[in-house]
C-alpha cells in the first residue's frame, strides 16, 4: 500500500516538473522569436515606406526621360550621350573664351592705336 | 487519484501542443517575413540603382544645359566685340585716311627708298593703301608701301 503524499510527490516529479521545464524554455524561445518577428516586421515596413517612397520619386523622375525605352536603358542612353555633349561643350567653351580673350585684346589694341591716331601732330 | 493523474496528463498534453503551435507559428511567421524582406531589400535595391541612374542622368542634363547656355551667351559677347572691333578698325581707318591726307603737298629733300635709290626734292601728291604717288623733277613716280624707309612707313601706318 502506497501513501498519497508519495505518489503524488512522484506525479509531481514525473509530469509537472518535465511541463514547467519545457513550458518556460519553451516560452523563452517563443518569446525570442517574438522578438525578432516583431524586429523584422518593422523592418520590412521600413524597407516597404522606402520602396513606396523610391516609387514615388521615380514616378516624377521617370517622366524627365524620353518614353522611347526602359528606364533604365534611357536613363544610360542619356548619361552617354550627356557625357559626350558635356566634352564637346567644354572643348567649345575653351575655345570660345580664348576666341574672346584675343578678340578683346585686339580692340584694346585698336582703341589704343586709335588714340594715338587722333592725338598725332601734323607733320 | 486516477482522474488527478489524467487531468494533468491532458493539461500537460494540451500545453505542450499549444507551446508547439504558438512557436511554430511564430517561426513560420517569422521565416515569410524574412523571406518578403528579402524581396523588399532586392526591389529596394534596384529602385535605389534606377533612382541614382536617373538622378544622374538628369544632373548631367542639366550640366549640358548650362553650359549651352554659358556658351550661347559668350558667342553673345563675342559677337557685340566683334562688332566693335569693326566699328574701331573702319575709325582707324578713317584716322589714318585723314592723317595721311596731311602729307600731301609735304616736300622731302632726299628720300632714300629701301631698293636703294635715292630721290631728291621729291612732293608728295597723293597716298592711299596702294601706295604713294611722288612728283619728281623728272615727273610723277609711284612707291610701293614696302619700298618706303621703315620710318616714313611708321609715320604714314603702312
Amino acid at each position: 500500500m502506497k501513501n498519497p503524499g508519495h505518489i503524488r510527490q512522484r506525479c509531481f516529479t514525473l509530469v509537472l516538473l518535465p511541463i514547467i521545464c519545457l513550458t518556460l524554455t519553451g516560452c523563452r524561445e517563443t518569446l525570442e522569436m517574438q522578438a525578432q518577428l516583431n524586429e523584422s516586421v518593422a523592418h520590412m515596413e521600413k524597407l516597404k515606406s522606402e520602396a513606396a517612397a523610391l516609387d514615388a520619386a521615380l514616378i516624377d523622375l521617370r517622366r524627365k526621360l524620353p518614353a522611347a525605352s526602359a528606364p533604365e536603358v534611357a536613363a544610360q542612353k542619356m548619361t552617354t550621350q550627356a557625357t559626350a555633349d558635356l566634352k564637346i561643350l567644354e572643348a567649345q567653351l575653351t575655345q570660345s573664351a580664348a576666341l574672346y580673350q584675343q578678340t578683346e585684346a585686339a580692340v584694346a589694341a585698336l582703341q589704343k592705336d586709335l588714340a594715338t591716331l587722333q592725338v598725332k601732330p601734323n607733320p | 487519484m486516477k482522474n488527478f493523474l489524467a487531468l494533468l496528463v491532458f493539461i500537460g498534453g494540451f500545453g505542450a501542443w499549444y507551446l508547439y503551435k504558438q512557436k511554430e507559428d511564430t517561426s513560420n511567421g517569422l521565416h515569410e517575413t524574412q523571406m518578403q524582406i528579402e524581396n523588399y531589400e532586392k526591389t529596394v535595391a534596384l529602385r535605389r540603382k534606377e533612382h541614382e541612374a536617373i538622378t544622374k542622368a538628369l544632373a548631367l542634363q542639366k550640366q549640358v544645359t548650362d553650359q549651352r547656355q554659358n556658351l550661347a551667351a559668350l558667342n553673345a559677347r563675342q559677337a557685340a566685340l566683334e562688332t566693335t572691333r569693326a566699328g574701331l578698325a573702319r575709325q582707324r581707318q578713317q584716322a589714318i585716311g585723314t592723317l595721311r591726307q596731311t602729307f600731301i603737298g609735304t616736300t622731302l629733300p632726299t628720300l632714300t627708298l629701301t631698293t636703294g635709290r635715292t630721290l631728291e626734292q621729291v612732293r608728295i601728291l597723293k597716298l592711299d593703301d596702294a601706295g604713294i604717288s611722288l612728283a619728281l623733277t623728272s615727273g610723277i613716280l609711284k612707291v610701293l608701301p614696302h619700298e618706303l624707309p621703315p620710318e616714313l612707313r611708321q609715320r604714314l601706318h603702312y
